[in-house]
């Protein structure tokens, strides 16, 4: 016998859990990237800084793209 | 105009009343974060966050019909019964403000509701199993995963930060901050909005406006909930930037990121499925998460019981006095006369209230 319903509760409870801690990972990877590529850049060593800034481009980019399907699928599934 | 649209003009008005004090009390919770690791300059944050809280009314209309449909038989709503149940939420908000209790409006709204019903048509009328389903089970889940997210953030975002020079890793908090805030305040008008938008579209139903069958939100119910809600943050916003960096919570940019983040998504994923949450415990929980990862001390662990007592103490107390308004509102006959006295007892006690109370409105500090 169920109390109450799971199903859309275990949807929200996953969906946060997934979206949050992404979100924050590829976020904190993008900081990471660009304040290395910064220090680098002042340190004079170009290679290292470019390839710090391309990890923090791409980690930037994947941030928006979580919140932007996250919110298409809200709306969508709204 | 017969009675019955004389009361629905009445309710609508007071929806929409109940709308703005909403959007007014929730702009402290929505912007604070931002303005306090100055992410974001208050004006601009305020402005931001109106603008957001009206856009985000239209993305979903789940919620909305869980109100209308989800806690009590749609066949055993009048409008009278949808005015009182906004009276007693609006009364009980009164109240809780007066005496600085940390208190949801959307609790509020539901046990409003739910006690007006049970006051007109009895017990049978309330769906027990959507109550539990659809509100209690999730208001006690969802600041949990906020707070469990919020915490989570803020421990992934200090092992990949934490050795790089702090003021560089604030800026690029800070700029993530002014996307994660916007995201809260957009979830904020789509969770809140819709449930002024129900209780409208209820009180149609029970007119006779639109058809019980196929639940629908008119559209212009939801421009008026989205317009209501974004002006009481507009309004709302300007009282907290005299006592912003007094009262509001101290954080640094990146536990303010992880914060609205943690909020934003919890209260977007609830809206997806309909659930009516309590934005203010949700954003309470990822605050708290994003303090305790740090540092569990720096929590103010007795605001936090505030909170929870005072979300126990809301439902049945709002319920009763639904229930009381409804009874009162009955002494007049069933025209428009008693929601009109009540409305006009209402006003005069909120002014009393807020006249012998004006003080700011700011976001209960959960951490240190």
């Amino acid at each position: 016998m169920t109390i109450f319903a799971t199903a859309a509760l275990v949807r929200m409870v996953y969906a946060s859990l997934i979206v949050g801690l992404s979100v924050a990972l590829v976020f904190s990877i993008a900081v990471f990237g660009v304040t290395r590529s910064n220090d680098m850049r002042r340190a004079r060593r170009p290679g290292a800084s470019a390839r710090y800034a391309t990890l923090g481009m791409l980690a930037l980019l994947a941030s928006a793209a979580i919140a932007i399907v996250g919110l298409v699928l809200v709306v969508h599934k709204s | 105009m017969s009675s019955g649209d004389v009361i629905l003009v009445i309710v609508v008005l007071t929806a929409i009343a109940f709308d703005f004090t909403n959007g007014f009390h929730d702009t402290a919770n929505v912007v604070a974060t931002s303005i306090s690791t100055r992410a974001i300059r208050p004006a601009q944050a305020i402005a931001l966050a109106s603008l957001l809280n009206f856009i985000g009314a239209f993305i979903s209309l789940k919620v909305a019909t869980t109100i209308g449909k989800g806690f009590v038989a749609s066949d055993a709503v009048t409008t009278t019964v949808v005015f009182a149940a906004l009276v007693g939420a609006i009364g009980w908000n009164l109240i809780t403000w007066y005496y600085g209790l940390p208190s949801s409006s959307s609790h509020a709204l539901i046990g409003g509701l739910v006690g007006a019903v049970i006051a007109a048509q009895g017990t049978s009328a309330v769906n027990g199993q959507g109550l539990v389903d659809k509100l209690i089970v999730p208001a006690v889940v969802a600041p949990l995963v906020a707070f469990v997210v919020g915490g989570g953030s803020i421990l992934i975002a200090y092992r990949i930060v934490g050795r790089l020079r702090p003021g560089a890793v604030g800026r690029g908090f800070r700029l993530g901050q002014i996307v994660s805030g916007g995201l809260l305040a957009l979830s904020h008008g789509t969770n809140d909005a819709q449930k002024t938008m129900g209780v409208i579209t209820l009180a149609l139903i029970a007119n006779g406006n639109i058809p019980a069958a196929g639940f629908h939100v008119p559209l212009w119910v939801v421009f008026v909930s989205a317009g209501a809600i974004a002006l009481g943050t507009f309004t709302g916003g300007w009282k907290i930037i005299k006592t912003v960096g007094t009262r509001i919570i101290s954080m640094d940019p990146a536990q303010g990121f992880s914060a609205q983040t943690a909020g934003a998504v919890v209260i977007l994923a609830a809206s997806s499925v309909g659930y009516p949450l309590s934005t203010t415990h949700v954003i309470s929980g990822g605050i708290t998460g994003a303090g305790a990862a740090k540092s569990v001390s720096a929590v103010r662990w007795g605001v936090a019981g505030d909170i929870v007592r005072a979300w126990i103490l809301t439902l049945p107390a709002a319920a009763c006095m639904a229930a009381a308004v409804y009874g009162i509102t009955g002494l007049f006959g069933h025209g428009a006369l008693g929601p009109l006295v009540v409305a006009g007892i209402l006003v005069l006690a909120g002014g009393a209230l807020v006249t012998r109370r004006i003080r700011p409105v700011v976001a209960p500090p959960v951490t240190s």
